[in-house]
């Protein structure tokens, strides 16, 4: 590091373990951003949980969130989005999101350049976070690091005949979902290639309900792949979690068969055309009747 | 004994406004110390708050056109005053609209009040109109002064200029979610860093190329070639002097005294400062 281990000599530091040397050839993974506002945005999305596992590898970079076992959010970044990113073989950690989304956003929504290392198993991640409009200004920030267990494996068959996918505009659907009644605790999605194309029907506590219809010719549909109807309930709360990468979504692919898994995608918009995008898994209620 | 002052200035009479705005959110009471050239501001909330100790120091001569103190006897080299920010800043709020000019003065109704006379430009034509808004006051009698006298500027080992202190506020905010503590760290070569390190997360930042504006070292450390001084301060008292900051700032200077005190000054302009002791805190 360029000025903790200084400062650890100097008796201000005492936390032996949270620094790293500088040798750049040590390191199993380095990653360099020209701007963390994606990124940041990114992580945003996905602070409902407590832990955040981060997996690297030659195809990018994910960090993954659950709740239980009904639902999963994941970051994807792939190497080009970095202006520079090297890895050694396959990691695998776990660090505070909490801690991360706080760091991040250290210098309060100026936007910085992020160079991320990484040494290995009890290695803190290292953030070193400038400022572009100040040279002289530079943040370090060691975050400690845990091992667990890896997020669950929740997966749709493509080759499945039941499988539907659409593609929505995302402050559209944004909008729609800003429209549902407050208190409704379930949701109903209805996907199939007759009238309604797609609707989403509200279940509230007083058994209060509204629906909303989108034909699938609809400006805001820019794809819809249905062969068979595909029905299921959701819990509100957990597709509510989404709203946070909704709204900075710029595209949505919703994809579901009749399991009733709902998989979102969540397209964030870069400058540098690189793909960046948000999924999520959210698992549907049983059938009560 | 008698107090009277006129501002004519919009930029001032701005300033003037902003600085009590500060220190409604300071504290509930405040202690008003005019004296023949300078008015000070002190804020020191009872003990058992977060807020830090502010005072800030205004040159009369600076701010008010017209400027007349009299005191009670040869005894009085001052008035002391105690009065709520919180009232002051809603007697001057048409400040910010097109005032011509204000008009502070202390009377006596049944009890003791600071009136505040302020004349606003008519948006639509060329009329004024005159708001007076009586503030009521506590006047601090001479046996008292001694329990609010006015705080030393320390001589701090390490005085150091940071500019833009836009990005030291949102940088105590963040670091207040993650440490209790943030320690301050200096060297003569004009590096600063401010350091806050728990069990989660060790954050560092480093300040670069400061511009050193006063050394008085220790007698240990004379003949060292770099002078270095530290101290660790609550993280939330911080964060509460530059959240309630209302004023444009050029400049903050930031003082340390090895494990005694942080002294902040917010220079508005020539003769007028806001100045904060932020205390040490053990780790």
């Amino acid at each position: 590091m360029q000025h903790s281990k200084l400062l650890y000599e100097k008796g201000i530091l005492h936390n032996k373990k949270m620094l790293t040397q500088s040798q750049y050839s040590n390191f199993k993974f380095v990653a360099r951003l020209d701007q963390i506002k994606t990124f940041t945005a990114g992580i945003k999305a996905l602070l409902f949980a407590e832990h955040g596992a981060f997996m690297i590898n030659e195809d990018g970079f994910t960090c993954t969130v659950e709740q239980g076992k009904c639902i999963q959010a994941s970051l994807f970044m792939m190497p080009a989005c970095f202006s520079e990113f090297y890895v050694d073989g396959v990691l695998h950690f776990n660090v505070n999101m909490n801690v991360l989304n706080e760091c991040l956003s250290i210098f309060a929504g100026i936007d910085c350049t992020m160079k991320m290392l990484y040494k290995g198993p009890e290695a803190p991640l290292i953030l070193v976070l400038e400022p572009q409009d100040e040279c002289e200004i530079s943040t370090e920030c060691s975050i400690k690091t845990t091992v667990q267990e890896e997020p669950m494996e929740y997966s749709l068959d493509d080759n499945s005949s039941s499988l539907n996918v659409i593609f929505i505009r995302g402050p559209d659907l944004s909008n729609i979902f800003q429209e549902f009644d407050k208190s409704t605790e379930e949701l109903e999605i209805t996907i199939s290639p007759r009238r309604p194309h797609f609707k989403i029907d509200t279940l509230g506590v007083m058994q209060s309900e509204s629906s909303i219809e989108v034909a699938k010719s609809s400006d805001m549909i820019l794809m819809f792949n249905c062969r068979e109807t595909t029905k299921a309930r959701y819990k509100s709360s957990l597709v509510r979690m989404t709203q946070k990468a909704l709204s900075v979504a710029s595209k949505v692919a919703i994809k579901t068969d009749l399991s009733g898994l709902m998989e979102m995608h969540f397209m964030l918009q870069d400058d540098s055309q690189a793909e960046v995008y948000i999924q999520f898994f959210i698992t549907p209620l049983a059938e009560m009747d | 004994m008698k107090f009277k002052a006129v501002m004519d200035n919009a930029g001032y009479m701005r300033e003037f406004l902003n600085i009590i705005v500060t220190l409604s959110k300071l504290t509930k009471e405040c202690v008003i110390n005019i004296e023949p050239d300078k008015i000070h501001f002190i804020a020191n909330e009872e003990s058992g708050t977060t807020a830090p100790l502010v005072w800030v120091d205004i040159d009369a001569k600076l701010y008010f056109s017209e400027y007349n103190i009299e005191l009670a006897d040869s005894n009085h080299s001052k008035i002391m005053l105690s009065t709520s920010p919180a009232n002051l800043s809603r007697a001057l709020s048409s400040l910010r609209s097109n005032a011509r000019h204000c008009k502070l003065k202390l009377i006596n109704l049944q009890f003791p009040c600071l009136r505040v006379e302020v004349d606003v430009l008519t948006q639509n034509s060329n009329q004024t109109r005159q708001t007076a808004h009586d503030v009521p006051v506590t006047v601090i009698p001479r046996g008292e002064w001694d329990y609010y006298e006015l705080p030393q500027k320390p001589n701090s080992k390490l005085v150091l200029n940071v500019p833009s202190n836009r990005l030291m506020r949102g940088l105590i905010d963040k670091i207040k979610n993650l440490s209790p503590t943030v320690i301050f760290y200096a060297t003569s070569a004009g590096e600063m860093n401010l350091v806050a390190e728990t069990e989660m997360a060790t954050i560092t930042t480093r300040y670069k190329n400061l511009d050193i504006r006063e050394i008085n070292p220790s007698k240990g450390e004379k003949n060292k070639d770099q002078i270095e001084a530290s101290c660790s301060v609550d993280c939330k008292k911080t964060s509460i002097f530059f959240s309630a900051l209302q004023v444009p700032t050029g400049e903050l200077s930031c003082g340390i005294d090895d494990d005694r005190l942080i002294h902040m000054e917010v220079n508005i302009r020539n003769g007028v400062a806001i100045h904060s002791i932020l205390p040490a805190v053990c780790m």
